[in-house]
């Protein structure tokens, strides 16, 4: 006899079939644990003793480079170098300094005081009406405390002597010269030593018209020094010469 | 609150949104409580032992990532068949132990074929065999892939219309797919009875 298979058996069958299976436990905790960290901790330890050590590289190099020295020009045929040597400028000592002497201080004036007398029966009273004397001995002490001033020694040195005045182109042609003045009282008398005199303080001799000139009047042309005074005649050579002196511009040079 | 805490059999789709929320463990183990089983016999059935405890750990793994709510179909107890299956087809292919069928096969077993093994079974086999049970194991393991998947879906109460959902097939490939599969398990019992 045939045993016909119904759907319900087999929907029986099935829960047998599914009941004798035991499915196994699943651990959430182990499966969140996976799911946390895909590292392990030697995995953390090197990665991060690797950056450590990739960071610690990269700064040494970096610091390597920020203090190498520049690089040396290799010379070749092509480039040549020329060596140029700059000559500095001596350090001349310096100049000796003066010490400037300062001269001393003042010293400190001493607190002077009014001594008073230990004896105070010093103090009289006069019954002199409506006056009051009182005599009271002080001792004074007086102390010397300017220092003593020295009168400075002076030397005195002209600073400034009064050129002659020249004219421009006397200036220009820078001449110069040197006047002496000599002269002698009776030289008209004699013409011939007035002639050597003006020339040896003029540098120019004179002809015997040109020093009879100089002492005579334009008027008399008389060659005579007679009743003239020694001022007259100091004057007139000064004349004369500054006038030969002016004439310089326009003669010939003295010989 | 308190009814809430009495009562266990919170549904699936509240599990899951409480536990997306608060990321409590206790959510989860209720999950896990009510479809670990099913889900596990489902992946036994299309695999071995060993494929089946390392697919069930990396499908409750992917439960565990999931962030949103919108990931998350309506059915709850679909969405993680629906991981389950496609975990294991990845592992299949990953292991080339997966042998594509055409969809629209419409091969069936050869009875005879199984008649006649069932013939050579010596006969402390055939004695041992008489367990129905046996017999019924035997008959599930002697169906095709598509066919067996679609057998223990239903068996798990989805409808035809929420297995052919699960498994992208058209309504009609499913329906075909579970009369054959039935078919064959009723023969296979009467026979060996």
């Amino acid at each position: 006899m045939k045993h016909q298979a119904s759907d319900k058996e087999i929907d029986a069958l099935y829960q047998q079939r599914k009941q004798q299976i035991s499915a196994p436990e699943i651990n959430l905790s182990y499966l969140k644990e996976g799911k946390k960290s895909p590292y392990t901790l030697i995995q953390m330890l090197s990665i991060l003793f690797c950056g450590g050590a990739a960071s610690f590289g990269i700064l040494a190099v970096i610091s390597h480079f920020s203090t190498m020295s520049p690089p040396q020009v290799i010379q070749t045929e092509k480039t040549k170098l020329n060596v140029v040597e700059i000559d500095f400028e001596k350090i001349e000592p310096e100049e000796p300094v003066i010490a400037i002497q300062i001269p001393p201080l003042i010293p400190k004036k001493p607190y002077v005081a009014l001594v008073q007398p230990k004896n105070n029966n010093i103090l009289t009273v006069k019954p002199v009406a409506n006056e009051v004397t009182l005599i009271m001995p002080i001792d004074v002490v007086t102390v010397s405390v300017a220092p003593s001033v020295k009168a400075p020694e002076l030397s005195l040195v002209p600073i400034y002597q009064e050129q002659p005045k020249y004219s421009v182109k006397a200036i220009r042609a820078k001449q110069e010269g040197t006047i002496k003045l000599a002269y002698e009282i009776s030289a008209p008398k004699n013409a011939s030593k007035a002639i050597d005199v003006y020339s040896r303080v003029v540098g120019k001799k004179f002809t015997v018209i040109e020093v009879r000139d100089m002492f005579t009047p334009p008027e008399s042309k008389n060659f005579s020094g007679k009743g003239k005074s020694d001022v007259d005649i100091r004057n007139g050579v000064k004349k004369k010469i500054a006038k030969l002196i002016s004439g310089f511009d326009n003669k010939e040079k003295p010989r | 609150m308190i009814k809430g805490w009495l009562n266990t059999n919170i549904s699936p789709e509240i599990l899951l949104t409480r536990y997306i929320a608060t990321s409590k463990d206790k959510y989860l183990t209720l999950l896990v409580q009510q479809f670990n089983q099913p889900i596990y016999h489902y992946v036994l059935s299309q695999s071995d032992k060993e494929m089946a405890e390392d697919i069930i750990q990396s499908m409750w793994l992917k439960v565990m990532k999931v962030e949103g709510s919108h990931q998350v179909n309506n059915n709850v107890k679909s969405w993680l068949f629906t991981i389950a299956r496609h975990t294991l087809i990845d592992e299949l292919r990953r292991q080339n132990r997966w042998h594509t069928q055409p969809l629209d096969e419409q091969v069936t077993i050869d009875e005879s074929n199984l008649l006649s093994e069932a013939a050579n079974l010596s006969l402390e086999q055939e004695t041992e065999n008489n367990d129905r049970l046996v017999v019924f194991n035997q008959a599930i393991s002697n169906l095709l892939f598509y066919q067996r998947e679609a057998f223990i879906f239903q068996q798990e109460g989805f409808s035809v219309l929420q297995i052919a959902e699960l498994t992208d097939e058209s309504f009609e490939t499913i329906k075909s797919r579970l009369r054959y599969a039935r078919t064959h398990i009723k023969n296979f019992l009467d026979n060996k009875s």
